[in-house]
């Protein structure tokens, strides 16, 4: 199995000549620790950009919400009478207590608990309790806070900025054109799930970032499928970024060892799954900031990465796959997420480890290999949004890939 | 409360209901401009209020019935300061700074105690239980010390009926005159023959005011307490009593098609009384705002008082202080327990939205308070707050107008 001659030539090439990439600089570990430059990311990178939050089919009907327990603000997603679904602070502006409390639901409207303020899923104040004892309350002064709300295919984004750019522009054009055939057809929910580590939002984020580990980590699971030494990257602008990882020739797969190989699958195929890019490789996109994908033939994890502290991060699995529309959700799914959640645990089990060793230790650098480019690249970008100027000197990581991104 | 006093206070809720009913806005009353949330939220603030506010009012520390005999001591800090709580011979009750006058080691360790003379563990300087130096060993060592002249820094010490209370500012009002008028109503609630049954304490993530806020108006009443309270109280018929120095109270009636609140209601579980002094506490609740940090409510046997203790700009604690007649006869356990829990858990609905709250107020969802005519009490409590910090001193932006002064009642 490890017999490279034996290989067959790569069908994707990858847009980054690592001949000509300049050594990167080791990443500062307090990147990871301080709260001033947490503070700085929370600022310049979580409120700036555009976050995935969840996929439509979770809000079926009018009404149906979801509440993101975030560190950044409480906020309620939730779609309206119309079916646009649209992004609100959960926060209601008479003194300010929460208009939704389950964490899912489906509500007809949206009723503060504290003094029964009621507002519509548009997020207009249609209801004050006792209002001859507010004489200056202008109709509109106090709807809900709407937060940018937008969707690539069933994809459901969120934006904190209001002048930020349309979704669209900050995913690419590249990074449109190559997936959106995927996003634009009709998936849907398997699964969900969260946990959370006491670990910095990025270290997570980085574990999705590199083939390099695969054949340590996931000696068992994942290696047996794919061949991590000939994994290559290409990077995008913005921090997006595509990791893509031949599988092993057929016969060198070894059948039956992990049965959750979602390409030997039955379940209906997703769009692109027969071209050749797909047929031969995992492809793994990870886009900034927060989500990270793994495409194998008929369904794909997202996981997604919020900060709750500077050494406090949630990580939250989405699995999507082709619509089953009425038929009865297939068994072979529980197998697949099974085998999918072991290899989650191997990533995210060394975690909290890490975080530790890296405090102990907080004046060093973490240097990285040529294959584990696209976690400088994601601290570049944050950097950029940042800017520069804003950071300590000892913690800046410069932008030095600029030439490489397609 | 004298007959002529509850005779007024019914009149005004006829007023106020008939009020409600038209659905007009009381005529003449002010609207109250917004509250800027940064005074909730912004250290500097915070930090005006620790100068300002705790280091100068009177804050409760405890109960005489905690100091029954001379040298019985507590130490209390949950203001920024150590005190020492100690009873003297004459079986006055004293406060100092728990800090010994030779280097400042703390003289008590510990929280409660009995002792014949405070002797500091540190050199052994020792004081006598009214703060007089002693005894100084090797006090050839100190030529010209005057021992008369280094007892212990004294706090003021008042008591208010059985409660105590100390003041770190050497020039406050004095206990009584603080409490003015608000003493004068609660009269007959006998605080000076009252005892502590239970004390619960709890923690709490949001600013001291955000809690406080929850206990100053009815207007939530009938959302947050669906099932608990709004069957029992009507808060349309609301009656605020706003008097000097901050103080207040809130009487909310009981239901009309109710005659009285009835066991499930009243903390005074299984009383039978009809005496006509407390009528009110059985047909309508009545609570009262001691500034800057007591809120009780009134009964005429167990009742509750609230105080709330910053522990950051975002903690808050909570101690709720049961206090009864102390010549009550015991009551039952199992309905004092009942009762106990039937409050608490209405003390749980009342905390679930704080937590909101905060967030709301931190993450800039909510950047000023409109506060409605029901909620005029947390305006007078902010009224006070600026009175007392100064306006001048507080940057501009988390400055408010003072609306209120033509309805505090003298
Ligand atoms: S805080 Fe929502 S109605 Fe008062
Ligand atoms: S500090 Fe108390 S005796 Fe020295
Ligand atoms: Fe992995
Ligand atoms: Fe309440």
């Amino acid at each position: 199995m490890n017999d490279m001659t034996k290989l067959q030539p790569m069908p994707w090439k990858t847009t980054v000549d690592e001949s000509k990439l300049p050594p990167l600089p080791p990443i500062p570990r307090r990147r990871y620790l301080d709260e001033d430059f947490y503070q700085l990311e929370l600022k310049h990178v979580w409120r700036k950009v555009w976050l995935l939050v969840g996929h439509e089919t979770e809000y079926e009907k009018p009404g149906s919400y979801r509440l993101l327990d975030l560190d950044l603000a409480p906020v309620v997603v939730v779609r309206g009478k119309d079916m646009k679904i649209r992004a609100f602070l959960n926060s209601c502006q008479h003194r300010g207590a929460t208009v939704l409390k389950e964490k899912e639901g489906c509500a007809p409207v949206m009723s503060c608990q504290y003094h029964g303020w009621t507002y519509s899923l548009e997020g207009k104040l249609v209801g004050v309790t006792q209002p001859d004892t507010f004489p200056h309350l202008n109709p509109g002064d106090y709807d809900l806070p709407e937060l940018r709300c937008e969707q690539w295919g069933g994809l459901i984004f969120i934006n904190f900025d209001k002048e930020a750019q349309p979704l669209r522009e900050f995913l690419t054009k590249s990074v449109l054109d190559r997936y959106s055939p995927i996003f634009e057809s009709p998936l849907r929910v398997v699964w969900r799930h969260a946990w959370d580590f006491n670990c910095n939002w990025k270290l997570p984020t980085d574990a999705f970032r590199e083939a390099y580990h695969i054949e340590t980590i996931h000696k068992k699971t994942v290696f047996q499928m794919i061949d991590c030494q000939r994994a290559t990257t290409d990077m995008n602008h913005n921090g997006h970024d595509t990791i893509t990882v031949p599988y092993w020739p057929k016969q060198a797969m070894q059948e039956g060892e992990w049965d959750a190989i979602p390409v030997l699958s039955k379940l209906a195929p997703l769009p692109l799954a027969a071209t050749p890019e797909f047929t031969a490789n995992v492809i793994e996109p990870n886009i900034f900031p927060n989500f990270s994908m793994a495409f194998q033939g008929v369904g794909f994890p997202i996981f997604s990465f919020w900060p709750v502290s500077v050494d406090r991060s949630r990580v939250e699995v989405l699995w999507l796959g082709v619509d089953w529309g009425d038929a009865p959700k297939s068994a072979e799914w529980e197998t697949l997420i099974a085998g999918s959640s072991i290899v989650a645990e191997e990533d995210l089990g060394n975690l909290m480890s890490i975080q530790k060793s890296l405090a102990a230790d907080p004046d060093k650098g973490i240097p990285l290999a040529t294959k584990e480019i696209a976690i400088y690249q994601l601290h570049a970008e944050i950097d950029r949004l940042i800017g520069p100027e804003n950071i300590a000197p000892e913690l800046r990581v410069p932008d030095i890939l600029r030439d490489f991104y397609a | 409360m004298k007959p002529d006093e509850i005779a007024d206070l019914k009149r005004r809720f006829d007023i106020e209901f008939s009020r409600s009913e038209t659905g007009e806005y009381p005529a003449a009353f002010p609207a109250l401009p917004p509250v800027p949330v940064g005074r909730y939220t912004d250290p500097r603030f915070y930090e005006l209020e620790q100068q300002h506010i705790w280091s100068k009012s009177w804050l409760i520390v405890g109960h005489a019935g905690e100091l029954p005999e001379p040298g019985c001591w507590k130490l209390w800090n949950r203001a920024g300061f150590p005190a020492l709580i100690v009873r003297g011979k004459d079986m006055k009750i004293r406060a100092f700074y728990n800090s010994c006058r030779h280097r400042g080691a703390s003289l008590i360790r510990g929280t409660s105690g009995t002792t014949k003379v405070l002797d500091c563990k540190f050199h052994g300087w020792t004081y006598d239980l009214a703060g007089q130096l002693i005894f100084v060993p090797a006090e050839h060592e100190f030529p010209g010390l005057d021992k008369a002249a280094n007892g212990l820094v004294p706090l003021r010490c008042e008591m208010w009926g059985n409660l105590i209370f100390v003041n770190r500012d050497m020039d406050a009002l004095p206990l009584m005159q603080h409490l003015g008028k608000a003493a004068e109503q609660l009269v007959d609630f006998d605080f000076d023959k009252r005892r502590i049954c239970a004390i619960l304490p709890y923690d709490l993530p949001c600013n001291w005011k955000i809690i406080m806020d929850a206990f100053q108006e009815s207007y939530h009443l009938d959302a947050t307490h669906v099932r608990s309270v709004a069957p029992f109280l009507d808060y349309r018929g609301s009656v605020i009593e706003m008097w000097p120095n901050g103080h207040s109270a809130l009487t909310v009636p009981g239901r009309r098609e109710l005659s009285k609140l009835g066991d499930q209601f009243v903390l005074d579980a299984g009383s039978k009384s009809d005496d006509p002094r407390h009528e009110l506490t059985r047909t309508a609740n009545i609570s009262f705002t001691i500034f800057p940090n007591i809120i009780g409510t009134c009964a005429e046997f167990q009742f509750p008082m609230l105080a709330f203790w910053p522990t950051g700009i975002g903690t808050t604690h909570v101690e709720i202080i049961i206090t009864e007649p102390q010549d009550c006869p015991d009551m039952d356990p199992a309905i004092a327990k009942t009762t106990i829990e039937r409050f608490a858990a209405v003390m749980q609905e009342d905390m679930s939205n704080v937590a909101a709250v905060q967030e709301s107020f931190d993450c800039g969802a909510v950047r000023e308070i409109q506060l409605g005519y029901l909620e005029r009490r947390i305006y007078q409590f902010h009224e006070e707050l600026e009175r007392r910090i100064g306006s001048q001193n507080i940057p501009p932006e988390l400055q408010i107008r003072p609306m209120l002064g033509a309805y505090i009642e003298h």
